[in-house]
């Protein structure tokens, strides 16, 4: 699904300036796109915004027709289970397997039958090529593992939107470029894609479409060939 | 946490309620109507004692412990026959017998009350039943020791606390020193040199003093002191029925034949008596006394000979002990997780509710506590059994440290884990039931047991309000059986029966939390 953010707005307690300032952005369905941006710019603010973790001031998001807007209480429940978010720590859950840190939300938030929920959460851990390691507890597996349990367990969901944070930070180099193996894979099933990442190659590999936050607000967006070339000669 | 653990919760929880339900004391059911009414009514003395406090007052027989024997145990029985009625002792703490007794947990105390005005603010008395006098005794040999009430000046004497010796030797300037456990200690301190000279009673003497080899009682005795049965206050038709059954048993020679039965009989006492003993009553009881306690038997002799009568005792001592600790953990647990959510997710005011609850039962002493619940209450309306006062005392407290434990818990689990429970869709209630509560338990496992195996431990201070568990038991026995090294190792070793399977429980519940992924749902 397509999604449409309008003139976010979030101010944090406290802060001297707004975190995002009428932030604007236009991502279609099925897309991948990479949020860039020095510290501060207001990437993690934004993906908490769009997870529905944290409320926003002003404006609204618009996920594949329903509008969410500023002040609407509700707006975080509404959002989950249609937005997933893979964590820059994974934050599985370290006393469940991996295959019930998949099947732990389907059954109790959507009901779904136990043996559902294991043959879609099975399917989901075959495509990633981790399907051997159902039984384990998470603790077992290397960081580029966890992250694709991570991310089996968001679409256990079958979510619409997923957002992933910091995707590369916590993976040897090696494996980098298997992050961008796993978001062409899953677009495939026409899942829309936010990456929030400072890892230049990976944008440039991964995305479609790619935005610079600045200050709050999109500084520049683009194809990811010219936006990051660009970067790269102003850096 | 999975399905059935929570269920458990649920199980406590509905136990703990029924305890509630069932606690309106004995004493409501009979106010407002004279106690001997009540007493016929149910056909039952019910008259309370320490037999801690020991020989020959109310014991348990040295040779057979299940036995409660003892010059007052024959006069209550005595008296409950002048009133037609069976009689029933109640164990209770020496020192707290007569607000007991205000309480309405007995008819009448029988053990040894001095009749002292200032005791009447709180009961009545009855007319006295036997008069005793103070003697000192001393270490045999002792050329320093004091042997008169004036050389007890600055000297280290024992004696039992509110007490006419302890008045006596507070005006001769004595250091006095109080013991309130049974009198056997007090003697044995004074075979280790901890104390010059014990001032005691005539029968307590007569009982420890004189039959102990290494001590020797000082010719001549002090004051007077007369005994009387402790009644209800403001009740004068018990007054009435209980003065006219002494004074027939008095006349009849019945309180005569008790006393000679004993030994303990004395001038003052046919004085105030006016009667004789019957000429074939020896004291018997004494000598029985002096044949079972005054040759300490060896270990091992005692092990197999005396140790084997006292296990039922210890049992059950250990099955109160068991049924007072798993109740008041569960209620422990059931209020620390309230006061721990409370405390962590909670709206402000609930925050600070649960921290001045935490702060006030932790720094607080656990006696005070039970004592304002079990005397307290009562001025309120709300008279608690002992049962119930004991396991509600145990358990508000513990509470405090329980809470203290799963805040812990919570705390330790990441916030990430919460944020990902709710990007997930988890309900809050989902979250801390699926997310939270189980990775909490694991930090609060280890502490949790270590609690536990503390209100064990603690759990003795119920024996104040009246319940005889294990420690009491322990007391008790060492005290009638003049045996506290080697009752004391039984007594550990039930201790370590009832801990033991609890620390391996834990340890493997702890195991599996640990190595086992649990199932989601």
């Amino acid at each position: 699904m397509s999604i449409r953010v309008v003139d976010l707005v979030k101010q944090h307690p406290g802060a001297p300036a707004p975190a995002l300032s009428s932030l604007c952005m236009d991502i279609p369905q099925g897309q991948i796109a990479s949020i860039l941006g020095k510290s501060g710019s207001g990437k993690t603010t934004l993906l908490r915004c769009l997870s529905g973790l944290d409320p926003f001031d002003g404006g609204s998001i618009t996920i594949g027709g329903t509008t969410f807007k500023a002040g609407q209480r509700d707006a975080a429940r509404s959002f989950a289970g249609k937005i997933g978010l893979v964590f820059q720590s994974f934050e599985l859950f370290p006393h469940l397997s991996v295959l019930e840190n998949c099947v732990l939300a389907p059954m109790l938030v959507r009901r779904v039958s136990r043996n559902r929920a294991v043959d879609y959460a099975m399917n989901l851990l075959n495509e990633l090529g981790i399907a051997d390691k159902a039984p384990m507890r998470p603790e077992m597996l290397s960081g580029g593992q966890k992250q694709r349990v991570a991310i089996a367990r968001a679409l256990s969901m079958e979510p619409q939107v997923l957002l992933y944070d910091e995707p590369t930070s916590a993976l040897d180099p090696a494996l980098k470029h298997e992050v961008g193996r796993t978001l062409r894979r899953v677009a495939k099933t026409g899942v829309t894609q936010i990456v929030v990442t400072h890892d230049l190659p990976v944008a440039r590999e991964a995305s479609d479409v790619v935005f610079v936050l600045d200050k709050g607000r999109v500084a520049q967006h683009g194809p990811p060939q010219s936006v990051i070339d660009a970067m790269d000669i102003a850096a | 946490m999975n399905q059935r653990r929570f269920g458990w919760l649920v199980l406590l929880s509905s136990l703990f309620v029924v305890l509630f339900g069932t606690t309106n004391g004995h004493a409501e059911e009979e106010s407002g109507r004279s106690a001997i009414a009540a007493v016929r009514n149910r056909g039952e003395l019910r008259w309370g004692n320490d037999s801690q406090g020991g020989a020959p007052y109310v014991f348990q027989d040295p040779m057979d412990p299940n036995h409660l024997i003892g010059f007052e145990v024959d006069v209550a029985a005595a008296l409950a026959k002048k009133l037609g009625v069976r009689p029933r002792p109640i164990q209770g703490s020496w020192e707290q017998l007569l607000p007991l007794l205000a309480r309405g947990d007995f008819d009448v105390v029988i053990n040894g009350v001095e009749i002292a005005d200032e005791k009447k603010r709180i009961i009545e008395l009855s007319r006295p039943y036997f008069i005793s006098a103070e003697r000192l005794t001393v270490r045999k040999g002792d050329a320093n020791a004091p042997r008169s009430l004036e050389a007890t000046q600055g000297r280290k004497i024992g004696t039992l606390p509110g007490s006419l010796a302890a008045r006596l030797l507070e005006r001769s300037g004595a250091d006095v020193r109080t013991y309130e456990g049974g009198q056997n200690e007090i003697y044995e301190d004074l075979k280790i040199g901890r104390t010059d000279a014990v001032l005691l009673d005539d029968p307590i003497t007569l009982y420890y003093g004189a039959i102990d080899p290494a001590l020797e009682v000082v010719n001549g005795s002090f004051g007077e002191v007369s005994y009387a049965i402790a009644l209800p206050k403001d009740d004068p038709e018990t007054k009435q029925a209980v003065d006219n059954a002494i004074d027939e048993l008095a006349r009849d020679g019945t309180l005569a034949n008790i006393y000679a039965h004993w030994g303990l009989w004395n001038e003052p006492t046919a004085r105030l008596l006016g009667s004789k003993p019957g000429a074939t009553v020896v004291a018997e009881a004494h000598d029985a006394w002096r044949a079972a306690v005054g040759k300490p038997l060896p270990f091992w002799t005692r092990v197999k000979e005396r140790y084997p009568a006292t296990l039922g005792l210890f049992a059950r001592g250990a099955l109160l002990t068991l049924v007072v600790s798993l109740c008041a953990m569960a209620m422990a647990i059931c209020l620390g997780i309230s006061l721990a959510l409370s405390r962590v997710y909670g709206p402000a005011p609930l925050r600070a509710l649960a921290v001045t609850y935490i702060e006030v039962f932790r720094g607080t002493p656990l006696l005070v506590q039970l004592t304002m619940v079990y005397f307290g209450l009562p001025e309120l309306g709300l008279t608690l059994s002992p049962f119930a006062a004991g396991v509600i005392a145990l358990g508000l407290n513990y509470a405090a440290a329980e809470a203290e434990n799963y805040r812990a818990g919570l705390e330790s689990v990441p916030t990430g884990q919460m944020d990902a429970a709710r990007t997930l869709g988890l309900s809050k209630f989902q979250t801390l039931r699926h997310v939270a509560a189980p990775q909490a338990l694991r930090v609060a496992l280890p502490p949790a047991t270590n609690d536990f195996i503390a209100l064990l431990k603690d759990s003795s201070l119920v024996s104040v309000v009246t319940l005889t568990e294990l420690t009491k038991t322990y007391t008790t026995l060492a005290s009638s059986m003049r045996d506290h090294l080697g009752l004391g190792i039984v007594v550990a070793l039930f201790y370590l029966l009832l801990s033991l399977p609890f620390a391996r429980l834990s340890r493997m519940v702890e195991q599996r939390l640990g190595s086992k992924a649990q199932r989601a749902i």
